[in-house]
């Protein structure tokens, strides 16, 4: 049972709090998670960072800064931003959660499925993490892996992505299903290979990850046939069965998102080598 | 706490607890508009309103959030007039009423989200696109009205916003020679749904009410060995409790259908064996809904678990658990010697109004067979023999509101406040229950947020009027949403034999079919639904040689009962495709294969007279039938002999068609009452006995009304479905409404016209042959005129015959048929399994389409709703009877993104002679066309014929062989049984 609601206007208070009610507490966003019957424990106190002033969107000289209170409409709606980024905030399927749920919201819930954390992955993305003492840099790989400790305060991208090219696929049942399977590919090309392949996947595993194998394979390769690439990704991940498809159909699944996505990537690329 | 809040202009303080959400702060404000589809899950977009502009979800806010800001709700829209003009209190935005216009305002629950929704997008987009409505729309889901029509509602508006003078654009209309029925009008009850009024049942709720909460078994099958309540009982704030050890002993059964039922009484109130998850084991009645839950979770109980029976394999397999072993007992008909000595009395009992062929030591619930004609002779006469099996999984109704019921005592009677589609059916079962005579009950249907069937059935009003009667104090029970799932009704799986003979020409000679429904752990409508499965899909083929049979079994799924279609979705999607499977094997056209063989107007349906729903049937001449039009029109539209190619080179275009048919209610069985009476300046009341599920059917008696007596809607007013007000109806199911409810207001409106003429003579001094009503409200002689004003004056003087009041009935002993065609394009990817429905046309024959408005709203629900059972809907079960997907994150229902991408309803016009000016049903039928025309339109694609629904991407790369197949037809519980070991 949530006892005390608390609205700190700073990181600094906010992390006090925290430090203060230790495990009974928890950081409040949008709170499409922390308020929904799915979330755990209740806990007692809940810490809302809508005062911090964190959703803001600044576009700085090489970076793109985005704060962790910005909703998830906010990227749809904001000029300036990679079209891959706007195409994934917009697969989260539903205005309503849009309107209320946050980047950081998303990246603290660390949900397996959802296009938002694949695509931030291919995309690079970094986190700045407030622990009270100091605001340190971290990857978003690492934070998914290890969680937070402290308030994620900004995302940070790079500018744009250069001559690179980034493609998108998924499976869903409905229109505004959650992306139970989802891949997201960025990459570059120096004539017909493939350069510094990332290759993210959500909704296989406990969390989005990058799939090393996948990229290894694809490093400085030849554009590969979509069969191949499929084959590659089929032996890299390792689904388990739950009510929303087999591991058969998932690893199945798996091989034709990343293969879908790759040649979004490599026709992106190759638009901007065009260019 | 207090937050401080902007609410609907002004400043209102909302007074919650740290951990309300905004929801039920608002509710506790008195703002009821915010309703609640999905229990706090955040999936629904019921409890949406705007907040600071934007359109969120309340059950996912906690009150402080807010603090602040401002809120608005659909109360506030009407914010339009001129600054500082005073409006009308009751008048509609520009948006509102283009909603109450369209026919996109069905049940109405949803409806002041989906207006929220529409005012966000209007206000930062005057001049929307189809794309742009439905993502505004996304988060808003809607089981009613299958969407199509709020893009018109919402341009409507955005037009008129611009321009007040824009008119809508014209839907059909119908019947030229009628002043109201078959034009456009307001459906009578919009208007109160758009402002966000009281409706349902839980607007009645006092304050100071019980709640009541239920102990659900967690096991599919088991028996209570012990069971001790005294915690529960002495903890503050619990008022009773309730378990199998001191509630009434009777049994009976839960399906309100014409009494003596078809279904047998096989449950108690609580029984000491639980035969489903979810099952009850034991009610609290409690202060508060917190102080019930906690005294749920004191409740200590030893169960004596059983193996469960989940599919029909179980349940036929020798040695099968015995899903009930009770002592069976007649009320006619029974053998002469029964043989109760294997019973278990922890089974309880099970009692037959009359034999229903039944063997529950083989958990058969209920069975029947027959035909007509020789059907081995005509196998033998056939070139051509094709066997087939088809099946459908489960799939949940999902009424956007789940049950409810609020019931309470008026001095010593009590009064069920119910979200039901059988009034007097909840009356008489409860007094049976609580062992009363009727008059100690009034029950009072609230408008339904979505019934579709499943509010055919006593769910809840037994124990919550027993817990009233009990304690005399007022009760709520509403459900879960995951409750919904596991423990409400929903549509029978069946597994479909079907056995076509064709002559090389295409004629059929021989038709057998053989239709097996799992019914769940009780037996309502286990008879009648199987049935229907066959006597709604049979007569569409003129075959002189027929033989069905249709049984039911039980097992420990989630109970089966009725739901739209009520048997015919799964009977169509058997019959029709494995006609078309017959139309490949003969190298024919589907089409062709279907005009040869398909019904037409004055046929005689020979197979009827046995399939009479538990009584004897007769066989049917079909009046009206419009199947030649809508063949046509439809073959015309969809291009049907152009084969379509797709530029993606994985994807693949099929065509699809599916002949559908259901009933006007049951004639023979059902019964309908109306009484009109006039009012003291020549407007009336009309009292319908009909229950109105959101489908428009107080809309259409009262259009009846006002048509035979020339009066204008808004002088008619409507009451519906109360047992102390109103009289008798049997319900709305059977796709009875428009027939019978609509028969008997027609036959009340022409005796109040015969009475109004009588009277007219005595005020205008000429004889009843010279008179005529004339609009509006009016009588007109040939020396002068009397307005029903005056004639109304007349009568309730002192010196005055009486108030003018006329009551009739309706009943039928002949059938009309409302007849359709389906069509439907679609785009297979063969690397990802994925369908898109490009193209749907559903082109309904309903007679006289007398809303044709609402007519298409029911069309496009009913197709939306099938569209998601072929596709994706299956609730799953574990091998212990546990359903893995009790909730809208994992069991999906279409969005207003999953529409086809061109979805069309179009009304066929026949006049048939028995309906209120000839008009037939609709509602129902449209739910049996999905799945087979896209299960056609898939093959036509590529080649595989999908003969269990929903046909998933992982189920169609199967068939494509791109996945292994499993063994033989594995179903995903049994995947789901393999993955959980
Ligand atoms: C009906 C529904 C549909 C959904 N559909 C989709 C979908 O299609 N795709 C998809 O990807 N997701 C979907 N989601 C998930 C949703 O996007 C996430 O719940 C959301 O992103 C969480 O954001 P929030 O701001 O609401 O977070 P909150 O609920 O406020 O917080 C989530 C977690 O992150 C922590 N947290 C939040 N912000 C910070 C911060 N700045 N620093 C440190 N910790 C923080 C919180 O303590 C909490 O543990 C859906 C959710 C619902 C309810
Ligand atoms: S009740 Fe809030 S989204 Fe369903
Ligand atoms: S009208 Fe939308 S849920 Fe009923």
């Amino acid at each position: 049972m949530t006892r005390e609601f608390h609205r700190p206007a700073t990181i600094a208070a906010a992390l006090t709090l925290k430090r203060s009610l230790g495990g009974d507490a928890a950081f409040l966003a949008g709170g499409t998670l922390v308020n929904s019957r799915r979330f755990a424990g209740r806990p007692g106190h809940l810490i809302s960072l809508a005062a911090l002033d964190l959703d803001r969107i600044e576009v700085r000289p090489g970076q793109i800064a985005l704060g962790a209170t910005v909703t998830l409409q906010a990227l749809v709606d904001a000029p300036g931003l990679p079209a891959t980024l706007r195409q994934a905030a917009l697969l989260v399927g539903n205005r309503n959660i849009r309107n209320q749920a946050t980047l950081g919201g998303q990246i603290g819930a660390a949900e397996p499925h959802g296009a938002l954390l694949p695509t931030l992955l291919a995309l690079e993305a970094s986190v700045v993490e407030d622990d009270g003492l100091a605001a340190r840099d971290r990857s978003l790989e690492a934070v998914l892996e290890s969680g937070l400790e402290g308030i994620l305060s900004w995302i940070h991208l790079p500018v744009s992505l250069g001559s690179r090219g980034a493609g998108l696929a998924r499976y869903a049942r409905t229109a505004a299903d959650l992306s139970l399977l989802h891949a997201a590919v960025s990459l570059g090309r120096s004539g017909d290979r493939v350069d510094r392949p990332i290759v993210a996947f959500g909704g296989i595993g406990p969390r989005a990850t990058r799939l090393a194998a996948v990229e290894e394979a694809l490093a400085d390769a030849r554009m590969p046939d979509p069969a191949a690439i499929a084959a590659v990704v089929e032996n890299a991940v390792d689904p388990a069965f739950d009510v929303r498809g087999s591991a058969q159909f998932k690893r199945y699944m798996a091989g034709v998102l990343v293969a879908d996505a790759l040649a979004r990537a490599w026709k992106a690329a190759s638009e901007e080598a065009g260019r | 706490m207090t937050v401080r809040v902007r609410l609907d202009g002004r400043l209102k303080d909302l007074d919650a607890a740290p951990g309300d959400n905004l929801r039920e702060a608002l509710v506790g404000a008195g703002i009821l508009s915010a309703r609640n589809g999905c229990s706090g899950e955040g999936s629904c977009g019921a409890c949406a309103v705007l907040v600071e502009g934007r359109q969120v979800n309340t059950c996912l806010l906690l009150a402080g959030q807010v603090e602040g800001q401002e809120i608005r709700t659909v109360q506030s829209l009407a914010t339009e007039a001129p600054a500082g003009a005073l409006r009308a209190p009751r008048q509609l935005s520009v948006l509102q009423a283009a909603f109450v216009e369209s026919g996109i305002v069905q049940c109405g629950y949803c409806t002041p989200s989906m207006l929220t929704a529409a005012q966000e997008l209007l206000e930062r987009n005057p001049d929307p696109d189809r794309e742009q409505i439905e993502d505004a729309l996304s988060g808003t889901y809607c089981r009613c009205t299958g969407y199509e029509q709020v893009f018109g509602a919402i341009q409507t508006a955005a037009r008129r916003l611009a321009d007040p003078s824009y008119a809508p654009p014209v839907i059909p209309e119908f019947r030229d020679d009628l002043r109201v029925v078959g034009k456009r009008a307001a459906k009578v009850d919009a208007p109160n749904f758009a402002r966000g009024g009281r409706a349902f049942v839980e607007d009645r709720v006092s304050e100071r009410t019980c709640h009541l909460k239920m102990l659900g078994s967690p096991h599919a099958h088991a028996y209570i060995k012990r069971i001790d309540t005294a915690a529960a009982e002495r903890l503050l704030g619990v008022v009773a409790v309730l378990t199998h050890l001191n509630t009434p002993k009777i049994v009976y059964g839960s399906a309100g259908q014409g009494f003596p039922e078809p279904s047998p009484y096989d449950r108690r109130m609580f029984g000491q064996k639980l035969r489903h998850v979810g099952d009850r084991v034991a009610a609290v009645v409690a202060e508060t809904a917190e102080i019930a839950s906690q005294a749920l979770a004191l409740i200590d109980v030893e169960y004596e678990v059983l193996a469960p029976v989940l599919t029909l394999d179980d349940a036929r397999a020798p040695g099968a658990p015995i899903v009930h072993n009770g002592a069976l007992a007649f009320v006619t008909g029974g053998p002469a010697e029964l043989d109760n000595s294997a019973a278990d009395p922890r089974d309880g009992e099970i009692l037959y109004q009359f034999p229903i062929h039944a063997d529950p030591r083989r958990n058969l619930a209920a069975s029947v067979s027959g035909g007509i004609g020789d059907v081995a002779r005509g196998f033998a006469e056939a070139d051509v023999i094709l066997e087939r099996e088809y099946s459908g999984g489960s799939v949940q109704s999902a009424p956007l509101e789940p049950h409810i019921v609020y019931t309470k005592m008026e001095g010593d009677r009590l009064v069920i406040h119910a979200s039901t589609q059988v009034p007097w059916h909840v009356r008489r079962i409860v007094a049976r229950i609580l062992d009363v005579p009727e008059t100690r009950i009034r029950v009072t249907k609230e408008r339904t947020g979505g019934a579709f069937g499943a509010k055919q059935d006593v769910v809840l009003e037994d124990v919550a009027a027993y817990a009233t009667w009990i304690t005399g104090r007022d009760v709520l029970f509403r459900y879960t949403r995951e409750e919904e799932f596991i423990a409400s009704r929903t549509r029978h799986p069946m597994t479909i034999r079907v056995k076509l003979g064709a002559r090389r020409d295409g004629a059929l000679v021989a038709i057998e079919m053989d239709a097996v429904a799992n019914t769940g752990p009780y037996g309502a409508h286990c008879l009648t639904v199987p049935m229907n499965a066959c006597s709604k899909s049979l007569p569409l083929f003129l075959c002189d040689n027929v033989h069905f049979t249709a049984s039911a079994y039980y097992s420990n799924i989630a109970p089966n009962g009725a739901y739209q279609g009520y048997g015919a979705p799964q009977g169509a999607f058997a019959l029709q495709l494995a006609v078309c499977e017959m139309a490949a094997e003969l190298g024919m056209d589907p089409m062709d294969l279907l005009e040869k063989n398909r019904v037409r107007e004055g046929a005689m349906l020979e197979i009827l007279k046995c399939l009479g729903e538990g009584r004897e049937g007769i066989p049917q001449l079909v009046y009206s039938c419009g199947l030649d039009q809508a063949l046509d029109q439809g073959r015309r539209l969809l291009d049907w002999n152009h084969r379509q190619e797709c530029d993606e080179a994985d994807v693949r275009i099929g065509k699809g068609v599916a002949l559908v048919q259901q009933g006007s209610g049951l004639p023979g069985l059902d019964s309908a009452n109306a009484t009109l009476t006039m009012n003291g300046d020549g407007t009336f009341m009309l009292l319908s006995g009909g229950a109105d599920l959101g489908t428009g059917l107080d809309t259409l008696t009262t259009k009846l009304a006002a048509e035979v007596l020339c009066a204008r809607i808004e002088d008619i007013a409507i009451t519906s479905g109360d047992t102390d007000v109103t009289p008798f109806d049997t319900g709305a199911y059977a796709s009875s409404g428009t027939f019978f409810s609509g028969g008997a207001a027609l036959n009340a409106a022409r005796e109040m016209k015969r009475k109004i003429l009588d009277a007219a003579t005595e005020v205008l001094g000429e004889p009843a042959e010279n008179l005529e009503l004339v609009f509006p409200s009016t009588v007109r002689g040939k020396t002068g005129s009397a307005t029903y004003d005056a004639i109304a004056r007349n009568t309730q003087s002192g010196t005055g015959r009486g108030q003018l009041v006329a009551t009739a009935h309706f009943i039928a002993d002949k059938g009309s048929f409302p007849y359709g065609a389906h069509f439907c394009q679609v785009a297979v990817n063969t690397r990802t399994g994925a369908v898109q429905v490009q193209k749907y046309y559903a082109l309904q024959d309903c007679g006289t389409p007398i809303n044709p408005e609402l007519a298409l709203g029911q069309v496009y629900g009913g197709v939306l709703k099938t569209i998601g059972h072929a596709l994706y809907e299956e609730m799953v079960y574990d091998d212990a009877g546990r359903c893995l997907n009790p909730n809208f994150t994992d069991y999906k229902i279409p969005g207003i993104g999953d529409l086809p991408d061109d979805f069309r309803a179009i009304l066929i016009e026949t006049d048939d002679p028995f309906g209120p000016f000839g008009g037939k049903s609709i509602s129902e039928i449209a739910t049996n066309g999905a799945a087979p025309a896209i299960a056609a339109a898939i093959h036509d694609a590529v080649g595989v014929w999908m003969r269990d629904w929903p046909f998933t991407p992982e189920k169609i790369l199967r068939a494509l062989g791109k996945l292994e197949s499993t063994s033989g037809s594995a179903t995903r519980s049994e995947l789901a049984a393999q993955a959980i070991q």
